[in-house]
């Protein structure tokens, strides 16, 4: 595949180009020029030249293969893109709703996307796993979780 | 090595609550371990959060026994469906898994806890013989040689990258630039920090950790949900036979001591020891025709080899502040979480706790004896567990992972950023283990560069004229170039293969 490594390799010379930028605010240290831009320059400068490198050998086609395309169609992507989608919502709502209410739907929601049809067992285990890190974090470790408006 | 302070240590472990850290960590180290699709390096990331509300020794107790079960547990799904838990026991599956196959699991597993046991124990000693004299060896060091020594360890990134060592460099050079993201600890002043408070001190470890390796694998996971493999040899011997014991102990003594040394270079990790442990066995063998149909041997050769690997990859990680593999980067991580930054200081201002961990490394392979062999039928169950279950879980023990931390909602974003960072990569094959590396190692080498140029007036040649420094720099050399011709070699084999087909 060409495609991703070319994708990767802009990605890079923006991001090169992003610290070149950025470091020109920093204080300069005029006399060694060891000031805080001097190391992440020199990392920008690798991997420009690193990511010059990768679309030239993926121009030359010496580019490894990869083994699936990556298309927004593909039911399994997308899958993979509510399961992310979830995570974020679960961020979203976590000091609201308050830990275990929303990891037990969270959960419940996942289980439900890999295809698990058994409700009860859904369910239970759902309620069950929420309570136990709930409780091994919050009582055991002192790890103050938010209750929402449970709490 | 000092007796009374080991022994002072061993008082800290052998505490009721020390021990049942050891044990709850040994227990989800083994279980991680053993789960397909869960690598030692992910599993450990996802573990580390239960220990940042514990007491130092607590939490460190508990952190060296997931390393060290996690290294095993591997071994129970590469025997019983062929899958290695973890890289390090792919090397157990090619006897494991025959010796499985004729209905000999248990004599499989109950030889594969046995020779673990012993190979980290060894590990375990020669860790606390050695690393104090490498400590104190590398006292003498300043910048110059602090700086070599990190340009050492990154030098690993080229063995860590797999089979794409290109992509390897630059997510390694992608890594060290977010390693600098924060107040820059020379000057003081915020770089890349998007006038957030949040990232002052650079994106967090762990959170960033188990983006890369726990969230990005679970979106994969979701992706590729895979059938289940039904395990259905039963179990029916917990602990190895005095004849297969017999048989191996040479091999399970020399695998340990070859697997102790080769840990302890950066670089090389416990599947590497594992696989050589096991050309060795086959090597010396008076029969080695039956190696890969089932011998005993070679399970015990494998596996006190990667076993032992763990005390081995502590020496440089205690004592140089480099971890040698990706598991040990982690470990290295949550010790400073700990407050414990790991180098020679370590031994010369906490030295009793440097013995704690050297006690409780002892004590962990102990007790992943004990346990291994008392639950080997609970593990050979557990790795059966549907999917649809599992991978909701490690989701949901993720972003509690990355919260728990510092409490903190920010926290949680970073690691789903990295999550997504790390599906594209592992997509694409860009390997995430060197970024891990950046991170540790990024600061490290920066400060010192800064500091050794500083002190020469901006002239570079500081790093290559004194000796130790000119050393490491060269050994980093040669570490590339041997894991380039390694990189070829296996190039050239697989192309034979697949000419052959």
């Amino acid at each position: 595949m060409k495609k991703p490594d070319i994708v990767a390799g802009i990605i890079g010379i923006l991001l090169s180009g992003y610290v070149l930028w950025a470091t020109t605010r920093f204080p300069e240290d005029r006399v060694l020029l060891l000031g805080p831009a001097f190391f992440p320059r020199l990392l920008a400068y690798s991997l420009l030249v690193f990511s010059v490198g990768l679309i030239i050998l993926a121009l030359l086609g010496k580019s490894m293969k990869t083994n699936e395309k990556f298309s927004l169609k593909d039911p399994a992507v997308q899958r993979a893109g509510a399961s992310l989608l979830a995570t974020i919502v679960y961020c979203l709502l976590f000091p609201y709703l308050g830990f275990i209410l929303c990891s037990i739907i969270y959960l419940m929601f996942l289980m439900f996307l890999l295809k698990l049809r058994n409700y009860f067992k859904m369910i239970l285990i759902s309620t069950a796993i929420s309570l136990v890190i709930y409780g091994i974090f919050s009582k055991a470790l002192n790890i103050t979780l938010p209750n929402g408006f449970l709490g | 090595m000092d007796f009374g302070l080991l022994l002072k240590g061993f008082s800290a472990i052998l505490q009721l609550e020390s021990l049942i850290m050891v044990f709850l960590g040994v227990t989800g180290g083994i279980l991680v371990g053993s789960l397909p699709g869960l690598t030692a390096t992910m599993g450990v990331a996802l573990l580390v959060p239960f220990t940042f509300g514990l007491p130092i020794h607590q939490g460190m107790a508990m952190l060296l026994g997931i390393f060290s079960g996690a290294i095993y547990g591997g071994s129970i799904s590469a025997i019983l469906i062929r899958t290695p838990g973890t890289p390090a026991a792919a090397a157990t599956l090619l006897d494991g898994y025959p010796l499985a196959q004729r209905g000999e699991a248990g004599r499989a597993l109950s030889m594969s806890v046995f020779s673990s046991f012993i190979g980290g124990f060894t590990g375990a000693l020669i860790m606390t013989f050695l690393s104090p004299q490498l400590s104190r060896f590398a006292l003498k060091f300043s910048a110059p040689e602090y700086f070599a020594l990190a340009i050492f360890g990154l030098s690993i990134i080229i063995s860590v990258s797999g089979k794409s060592i290109y992509k390897g460099l630059i997510t390694g050079v992608f890594g060290l630039l977010i390693a600098t993201m924060g107040i820059d600890p020379t000057s003081g002043y915020p770089r890349f920090t998007f006038g957030m408070m949040d990232l002052y001190e650079g994106p967090s470890f762990i959170p960033t950790l188990i983006g890369l390796f726990a969230l990005a694998e679970v979106f994969k996971g979701v992706e590729t949900i895979y059938k289940q493999q039904k395990v259905e040899s039963k179990i029916t011997q917990l602990l190895p036979k005095l004849s297969d014991i017999k048989k191996s102990w040479k091999t399970i003594f020399k695998s340990s001591i070859l697997g102790t040394f080769i840990g302890s270079i950066p670089g090389a990790g416990s599947d590497i020891s594992a696989f050589v442990a096991y050309s060795e066995a086959k090597r010396s063998s008076k029969h080695p025709e039956t190696f890969g149909e089932g011998e005993i041997e070679g399970v015990a050769a494998a596996e006190s080899a990667n076993n032992a690997c763990t005390g081995g990859a502590m020496i440089p990680m205690l004592s140089l502040g480099v971890p040698g593999d990706a598991v040990t980067a982690v470990l290295l991580g949550a010790l400073v979480i700990q407050g414990l930054r790991p180098g020679p200081l370590l031994y010369k201002d906490h030295i009793d706790i440097v013995y704690t961990i050297f006690a409780g490394m002892m004590m962990a392979n102990v007790v992943m004896f004990i346990v291994g062999f008392l639950g080997i039928r609970f593990f050979a169950r557990i790795i059966s567990i549907n999917r649809n279950i599992l991978l909701p879980v490690i989701f949901l023990l993720s972003i509690v992972g990355a919260y728990s931390m510092r409490n903190s909602l920010f926290d949680v974003w970073v690691a789903i950023i990295f999550g997504v960072i790390g599906y594209f990569m592992q997509r694409y094959e860009f390997p995430a283990s060197p970024i891990l590396l950046a991170l540790i190692l990024g600061p490290m080498a920066e400060g010192n560069l800064r500091r050794a140029l500083i002190v020469s007036h901006g002239d570079p040649l500081i790093l290559f004229t004194r000796p130790i420094s000119a050393i490491l720099l060269i050994l980093a050399v040669l570490s590339i170039i041997t894991s380039l011709i390694r990189q070829i070699k296996l190039e050239k084999k697989l192309a034979e293969k697949r000419l052959d087909v």
